[in-house]
């Protein structure tokens, strides 16, 4: 035996024994440990992050102005508003007992100088359209240290989301000459939220301790880590050691693990997302045929393969999430499955052996496991499909294209609160109407959902509306799927906390480690 | 010599720039960009086309890549337009990352690789030959993520002795034990990866020079077997395995890129597919110039250690 050879055995033979002798990784009881599957980068910072991680750094760092609860408003660094008689004016009134995590006080220069920047073109910012629209920008005015007035160039309820969606406020004395595009993270940041990021390790983890001075409420866990894990199989192993606290997870991997043996629990939510199917009204005009192919549809069976199980997903049939406060299904055409009714339609149309071409991203095993079952459901009222897969951001780049050539093809959205953050997806001009469909209808009835501030007209608005989108059949959700987090049992305080989309957490604060 | 280096290294300065070019042109090629993949629905028209110009996709294809020739020659790699972070900074860490995964691991598969390759060899058919070349034969089958599956679960689920993820456990970064503890599982997948095929490629070697006439000549004159397989064999086996060294070079930059991934170490290869998913190019040029210079570079070590060590070729050259 080479005496090369000899001295490399000794040399792994003595770093596994010193890998034994060390204490095996128990869990930290002062850190808790989120598993994230990107990084977001050093650039992390609330004006120009724009992927999940950046915006949850955003979010456990700094505090927004309010929180959208439901239908009601959690006030952070803001104590309440006014809107004037036009309702064009927003006069906020803010919190005077604020310190930033280096002494400063928090005062409405701040505001000011956040959404200042938001609206700076130079910084593309992806709330800028909150604040500046075809009609102009919205304008600022300090009233005094405690209090600012926006005021927009038109009334409209919607406005009122663009103050908390994805908006946090950053201080001026910090930022003040700061490039955010070119922004590094160094120090400890300057906070008035419940952690401080204090670490960041490139493509490995970011590190937050806790705020003593956290304005809402004294943070109980010590340090918390978001951890980057690329490899979901990783991931899945490392939830189970209890390596990880956290884990976001799709159901296949769900169904996998046991989670009584891993000291786990699944905490599913609605994330207000819809997963749908459109049909290119460019290349199918005839409405008739369009409602024949949604007959011919089973939902229940495209949630389910996709989901498993019905915890997973919400049903939905309109183009709202059902935990939207204006979803209203109660009298619009849900398309159950009638093979019948859908072959009658055919032959009213006078079409016989339709030919279509579904699309989908290739990366995206939920959208490939609905072609191939949509294939298999049109076969039975005699239309032939074929899929036409295509490369992720080739795919979401084609359906832009109003000449695309797929027929059907399938999306996935969150947007706000407010269903005028949807006009987009379905007005004529809307710059994300992929359908090519024009309705007056729809187009007039989102003018008057923002027409008036009265909850019950624009809930009656928004009624009709739903039912018009449903009965151009161009439309068709499949499910509202729910996000869920996997987390070790030793986290507790999870319900205060609160789960949310895109954030997930809520306010960490509140979260508690027991041991 | 140093002018054959000189040469050497002149003429591959144009292959350098057709490297640059012939990636570039097909990056752009690519029916959407860097752009599409940041934006989500809800972004306005307005913000896209004030990120296209920002980063100056609203000029053709040869200025864009000029500036980036530009950027490049006075030594600015750039800014990644997907996170908006100094490529220079982001290589510098992970390359040292990915350095210290397989600077050991090479070394280690390429030393296995020469002792069992020369045993393999020299007792052809026999018991040793037959468990060497099987094991190298099952090696090069296996995938490297199945195999590193495997040790994950092993070791880090099932029996709970090792860490799942990363280089370091947070907060730990000073202790070289949490770091072996951390680096054996990934070094190890490597090792399995890397030596297989070298073995064989020693393996073959030394057959062929068993078989030489020289071995014949020597026997006759008495020498036992142990005596000509390092007085005579060795050298002339050693010598095309040289080579191999300089050709691995390339690996230093993207020879773990499976192994990173699964085991979340922080090195090049995440951060390379990262961007090359999402057109990220001032990070793909960066990382092919690199790539390339040290494919060159590597094959240039390698003629220049074959002239070193083969005296046949000094003369000739």
């Amino acid at each position: 035996m080479s005496k090369l050879k000899r001295l490399l055995a000794a040399g792994i033979l003595c770093a596994a024994v010193a890998g034994t002798c060390a204490t095996a990784g128990a869990a930290d009881t002062s850190t808790f440990t989120y598993a994230i599957t990107s990084d977001p980068g050093a650039n992390v910072n609330p004006i120009t992050s724009s992927d999940r991680f950046g915006l949850m750094t955003s979010n456990l760092v700094y505090s927004p102005l309010f929180k959208i609860d439901g239908d009601e408003y959690v006030w952070y660094l803001a104590t309440g508003y006014e809107l004037s008689e036009d309702g064009r004016t927003y006069t906020f009134t803010l919190r005077d007992d604020v310190t930033w995590t280096d002494g400063e006080a928090f005062t409405a220069d701040d505001v000011i100088f956040t959404i200042e920047a938001i609206m700076d073109p130079n910084n593309a910012s992806e709330m800028y359209s909150n604040f500046v629209s075809e009609e102009g920008a919205c304008e600022i005015e300090k009233i005094d240290d405690y209090t600012v007035a926006f005021t927009f160039p038109n009334a409209s309820p919607a406005h009122m989301e663009a103050f908390t969606y994805e908006v946090y406020i950053i201080p001026e004395h910090v930022f003040a000459d700061v490039d955010f595009l070119t922004y590094e993270f160094s120090g400890p940041s300057v906070t008035t939220g419940a952690y401080i990021l204090t670490e960041y390790s490139a493509g490995s983890y970011l590190k937050f301790e806790k705020n003593e001075d956290y304005f809402m409420n004294t943070p109980s866990i010590d340090t918390i880590v978001f951890r980057i894990i690329t490899s979901d199989d990783t991931a899945m192993l490392a939830i189970q050691s209890g390596e990880v606290d956290a884990w976001p997870t799709s159901p296949s991997y769900l169904a996998q693990i046991d989670l009584e043996a891993s000291n786990l629990t699944a905490y599913t939510f609605n994330q207000g997302r819809v997963g749908y199917l459109e049909v290119n009204t460019v290349r199918v005009p005839d409405t008739e045929v369009r409602q024949a192919i949604f007959y011919a549809l089973d939902k229940t069976e495209l949630a389910t393969a996709t989901y498993l199980d019905a915890e997973n997903y919400d049903e939905v049939y309109t183009f709202l999430p059902p935990n939207n406060t204006y979803y209203d299904d109660s009298e619009v055409e849900k398309y159950e499955q009638d093979i019948e009714k859908a072959q009658s339609l055919l032959e009213e149309a006078g079409v016989e052996n339709l030919s279509l071409t579904i699309g989908y991203a290739s990366s995206d095993s939920t959208m490939e496991t609905w072609a191939l079952l949509i294939q298999q459901q049109l076969s039975a009222v005699g239309i032939t499909c074929e899929l036409s897969p295509m490369e992720s951001n080739a795919y979401y780049d084609e359906l832009e294209n109003p000449d695309k050539s797929f027929d059907l093809y399938f999306g996935g959205y969150i947007m706000g609160s407010d269903p005028q953050t949807y006009r987009d997806l379905f007005a004529s001009d809307g710059s994300f109407n992929y359908t090519g469909w024009v309705d007056e209808e729809i187009d007039s009835l989102f003018e008057q959902g923002i027409s008036t501030f009265d909850t019950e007209e624009r809930a009656a608005v928004y009624s009709e509306l739903q039912q018009v989108i449903q009965n151009d059949a161009f439309f068709y959700p499949i499910a509202s799927n729910n996000y869920i987090v996997l987390i070790n049992n030793r986290v507790e305080g999870v319900e205060e906390c609160g789960l949310v989309p895109i954030y997930t957490l809520s306010d960490a604060s509140y979260l508690t480690l027991s041991e | 010599m140093a002018k054959y280096i000189a040469k050497r290294i002149i003429t591959a300065i144009p292959l350098l720039l057709a490297i640059t070019v012939l990636c570039f042109a097909l990056m752009s090629l690519a029916p959407y960009d860097a752009v599409d993949t940041m934006i989500k629905p809800g972004t306005s028209a307005e913000v896209e086309e004030l990120l296209r110009a920002k980063y100056g996709y609203d000029q053709p294809v040869y200025i864009q890549y000029l500036k980036w020739l530009q950027g490049i020659l006075q030594g600015n790699f750039g800014y990644s337009i997907v996170t908006s972070q100094s490529i220079s900074l982001d290589l510098s860490t992970r390359l040292v990352n990915t350095m210290i995964l397989i600077i050991p691991s090479y070394l280690t598969a390429y030393v296995l690789a020469i002792v069992l390759g020369l045993v393999a060899g020299s007792h052809k058919n026999k018991w040793q030959d037959k468990l060497i070349d099987g094991f190298a034969s099952v090696g090069i089958s296996t995938p490297t993520f199945w195999v590193a599956m495997l040790l994950l679960y092993l070791f880090g689920y099932k029996l709970r002795v090792l860490p799942i993820i990363g280089m370091h456990t947070v907060g730990s970064e000073d202790s070289i034990v949490d770091f072996l503890r951390h680096f054996i599982l990934p070094y190890t997948v490597l090792v399995i990866g890397f030596a297989p095929d070298l073995i064989r490629y020693v393996r073959s070697s030394t057959i062929t020079q068993f078989s030489e006439d020289y071995v014949m000549v020597q026997t006759a004159y008495g020498a036992t077997r142990t005596e000509i397989m390092f007085r005579h064999v060795c050298k002339n086996v050693l010598l095309p395995v040289i080579t191999k060294l300089g050709m691995a070079m390339p690996m230093l930059i993207t020879g773990a890129i499976i192994t990173e991934t699964i085991f979340s170490w922080p090195g090049i290869g995440p951060y390379f597919t990262t961007a090359v998913g999402g057109l990220d190019y001032p990070v793909v040029m960066a990382i092919l110039l690199l790539s390339s210079a040290m494919v060159i570079l590597g094959n240039l070590l390698a003629d220049i250690l074959c002239c070193l060590t083969d005296p046949r070729i000094k003369d000739m050259g």
